[in-house]
């Protein structure tokens, strides 16, 4: 009896041990490992045309890479190691190019981390979509990457060495998130971008990303709008048509607004808290109008003159001011997005979403319509606060 | 003569048939490329039409109280005919055993181990299968709360935290797509998984509480059901057009959430919560496959069964090549080669029974 | 890996049949064994390469050559 019970207990044992090692070897995953060290962690890519000798059109990726040992904080003075490598290679295809990398690099790139892509401005203008296809397509990116375009290079911007941060590409993502103190310029993540692409209409826009050298130093500015054409570049929104774009799709959500005082010389400037619009087609005879309804609260943020602002004809007279700076805005954007016939606005899924009947007919022509649309702006704004002082700093001037 | 000596209780059947349901949410992208954005109308639509159907189901069901389906079918075929309509249903269970199980083996090395080889997670899969099966239907029965309470949380908490990138235009225009796309998108949805509720018949005759059965599988199927709507507009309100063309619309959904940048990347999360309730439904088949067989061939206990039923499926399951063509059977064969499992065999069968005046004892034609 | 399958089936075997045999099972142990070497000859084959017929294609079969009742 002894003999038995332990003969079945030596047999649960074993079979709890077999169960629990096939339970370990087979739930975690060894097959598939990637340890830390096998990884080039790529934060940013950026993507050029470059001319070779045989063939004409080929794809330059700089990938740039985080050296993860460099990146300890308060190592900046130390060696003259950066805390990132930008590797460079050329290809006829992109998945081929980024293959190609294992030629130099020691690890394969793992695509995760990576905050941006930077398209170069020849590369741009040629088209995207391969390149699109395979961000979207490939398991290992995400789509919450940033989009921009670079105003000539897209490695020249991954070159320069940032002041803040640690490497280019992680201050470039903090900068898109800054932008909206700004709104001067559309900070478009990729989904966003290949939502445009897909709407048969809408034009997709992009960041601009300039490099401005003061003195020797460089540094990266973001300004500006780029408009495509299906997935061509055609053209730029600068700062002020950025703004009015931002306004009609309702983007906005800081900035300021330099108005003139409404007595003497100088400038009142007013801080955007909240605003919002709305955008409703109606099609009258024929003709296509959208009527853009803008709402705006702000505070008065700082006055260079000495007027006594607290009067509520003051106020009426910075709403007013405010008023036509916004509709001034809004006309450059819509006047320039019709000279460049892209529906960078989106006025065209709005009509296909409210009035679906009509939109058959026009969609296939749209291009011809969009130049010939009307556009009502009726803006209303208010000036709620005024900060922490009430009146001016200063003598009123007499 | 039982072959199941577990009970169990209503509760247990409610949060069985939820997680059952549940099971298929990352099968919604089938459904999507058709309908686009009008899916959440879809799923409402397939809902409420699979309702009178369950009512079938469960009308069949409680009829005869204490049989499986296989002896239903015994009794209103008779024994020959009955014995080859139940043979065809255990091959229809045992084949969407092979499907689901290639669908989470092809999930999972898509997105998380793409050099394993797709056998590795499909003996892992049905190892723990296999093993839930052997121990009984109570078991897992009784782990189906927990699942389902997971898996709901995870839908509910991703779509709070997505609140703030929803676009409610996405939605519009309201129903777009012409009325044949949606009858077949509807079509999808009901084949995969609201009519596979079927397969309850095997399991209604071992719960205790016979009269509280319909009001459990409704239960059931709503929470499934609001689920589903739940993840249906979360990833339509986010993603807009691009979740027509991902694979897989959730986990592109919940990768975007990143929330001051420490509440990132929780794909994984998501993906198990997901994972665990597919889990449910090939065990729940994988169990009317091994109960049916041992049924029909007068076994006394479907144990041993388990095991080479489990390694057949994945035999079969390998045999499937490519994603694109499982796709394209899923979304364009399989929901008309249902239809007579689903639908035709069951209505005629409710006739029959009414017809024939089962189950009595004696059988007596109309007067 | 032929070694590798047969390791498995035998130990999948010697899992399942003192079992049925120490209860007398033999109806069980006949519908065990009959499963078992369909799956050892399907994993056979598939090892050497042959391919095997999956569902998939008899239902595109079924419905789409047969009944021309597919939606696409």
């Amino acid at each position: 009896m002894k003999r038995q019970r332990i003969r079945s207990s030596i047999r649960e044992y074993s079979r709890l041990v077999i169960i629990c090692s096939i339970l370990i070897l087979g739930t975690t995953g060894c097959w598939n490992r990637r340890e830390l060290p096998d990884l080039a962690i790529v934060v940013g890519v950026g993507l050029d045309k470059v001319e070779d000798e045989e063939v004409t059109d080929k794809l330059e990726l700089t990938a740039q890479i985080v050296k993860t040992s460099e990146m300890k904080s308060g190592n900046k003075g130390g060696g003259n190691s950066e805390a990132y490598w930008n590797a460079k290679n050329t290809g006829n295809s992109i998945f081929a190019t980024i293959r190609g990398f294992t030629h130099q690099a020691s690890r394969k790139l793992y695509w995760p981390h990576n905050q941006v892509i930077i398209f170069g401005r020849d590369l741009a203008k040629k088209g995207i979509q391969e390149y699109l296809d395979f961000f979207v397509r490939d398991q290992e990116t995400r789509l919450g990457v940033w989009i921009l375009v670079a105003d000539d290079k897209a490695s020249e911007i991954l070159e320069v060495r940032p002041s803040l941060e640690k490497t280019p590409a992680i201050s470039l993502d903090h900068l898109l998130e800054a932008q909206v103190a700004t709104s001067q310029t559309s900070a478009i993540k990729l989904n966003e971008f290949v939502n445009r692409l897909l709407s048969k209409t809408t034009a997709p826009i992009a960041a601009m990303v300039k490099i401005s050298s003061q003195g020797s130093e460089k540094s990266l500015l973001v300004t500006g709008t780029a408009v495509f054409k299906a997935d061509k570049l055609i053209g730029e929104l600068n700062i002020t048509e950025t703004l009015g774009l931002l306004w009609i799709i309702n983007e906005v959500k800081s900035g300021i607004i330099d108005v003139e005082c409404p007595e003497s010389n100088g400038k009142v400037s007013l801080e955007i808290i909240r605003a919002k619009s709305k955008v409703t087609p109606e099609i009258i005879e024929n003709k296509v109008h959208f009527k853009v309804e803008i709402e705006e609260e702000s505070n008065i943020g700082s006055q260079s003159c000495s007027d006594n602002l607290e009067h509520l004809d003051a106020i009426e007279k910075l709403e007013e001011a405010q008023i036509a700076a916004i509709e001034s805005e809004v006309r450059a954007a819509l006047s320039k997005a019709k000279r460049l016939n892209a529906d960078v606005f989106g006025f065209g899924d709005i009509l296909h979403q409210k009035l679906p009947s009509e939109w058959k007919e026009m969609e296939s022509m749209w291009d011809e319509v969009f130049p010939t649309i009307e556009v009502e702006v009726s803006v209303d704004t208010n000036v709620r606060r005024s900060g922490s002082s009430r009146k001016a700093v200063g003598q009123k001037e007499e | 003569m039982k072959l199941e000596k577990g009970e169990l209780s209503s509760t247990q059947l409610m949060f069985l048939v939820a997680g059952f349901i549940q099971g298929s949410l990352l099968t919604l992208s089938f459904s999507k490329e058709v309908v686009k954005h009008d899916i959440w109308i879809a799923a409402i639509a397939s809902f409420l039409l699979n309702l009178p159907l369950a009512f079938v189901y469960l009308t069949l069901a409680l009829k005869f109280p204490g049989q499986n389906l296989i002896q239903i079918n015994d009794n209103i075929f008779g024994p020959y005919l009955g014995k080859l309509v139940s043979l065809q249903y255990i091959c229809l269970f045992f084949m969407i055993i092979a499907a689901n199980l290639w669908f989470v083996g092809d999930f999972i090395i898509t997105f998380f181990m793409p050099e394993t080889p797709i056998l590795v997670v499909m003996i892992m899969f049905t190892f723990i299968c296999a093993w839930a099966v052997r121990a009984g239907i109570e078991v897992f029965a009784r782990m189906s709360f927990l699942l389902v309470l997971m898996t709901s949380l995870t839908a509910l908490i991703t779509f709070a935290l997505l609140l703030k990138d929803t676009k409610f235009s996405y939605f519009l225009p309201i129903f777009e797509v012409p009325i044949y796309d949606f009858l077949h998108g509807t079509h999808i949805l009901m084949a995969i998984p609201f009519n596979e509720v079927f397969v309850f018949t095997m399991v209604i005759p071992y719960v205790n509480k016979l009269k509280q059965v319909k009001s459990s599988v409704l239960y059931g199927l709503i929470i499934g059901g609001i689920t589903f709507l739940i993840v249906v507009i979360r990833n339509t309100a986010v993603l807009g057009p691009i979740s027509n063309i991902v694979t897989s619309p959730s986990m592109e959904t919940v990768r975007l959430i990143d929330i001051g940048k420490i509440i990132s990347r929780l794909e994984a999360i998501v993906a198990i919560a997901f994972l665990v309730t597919m889990f449910l439904k090939v065990a729940v088949f994988y169990y009317a496959t091994v109960l049916g067989i041992a049924q029909l061939l007068k076994l006394r206990s479907y144990v041993p069964l388990v095991i080479p039923i489990g390694i057949l499926g994945i035999i079969i399951a390998l045999s499937y090549e490519s994603s694109i063509q499982f796709i394209y059977t899923a979304t364009n064969t399989y929901p008309i080669f249902s239809l007579p499992f689903y639908v035709v065999l069951p209505v005629l069968s409710l006739l029959i029974a009414k017809l024939r005046k089962l189950p009595k004892q004696k059988e007596r034609k109309a007067q | 890996m032929i070694f590798l399958l047969m390791s498995v089936f035998i130990i999948i075997v010697l899992f399942e049949a003192p079992n049925l045999v120490r209860n007398k099972h033999w109806r069980e142990l006949v519908v065990f064994s009959i499963l078992l070497l369909l799956a050892f000859t399907l994993a056979l084959l598939q090892t050497y390469g042959v391919r095997i017929p999956n569902p998939g294609k008899l239902i595109d079969f079924l419905v789409r050559d047969l009944l021309h009742l597919n939606y696409e």
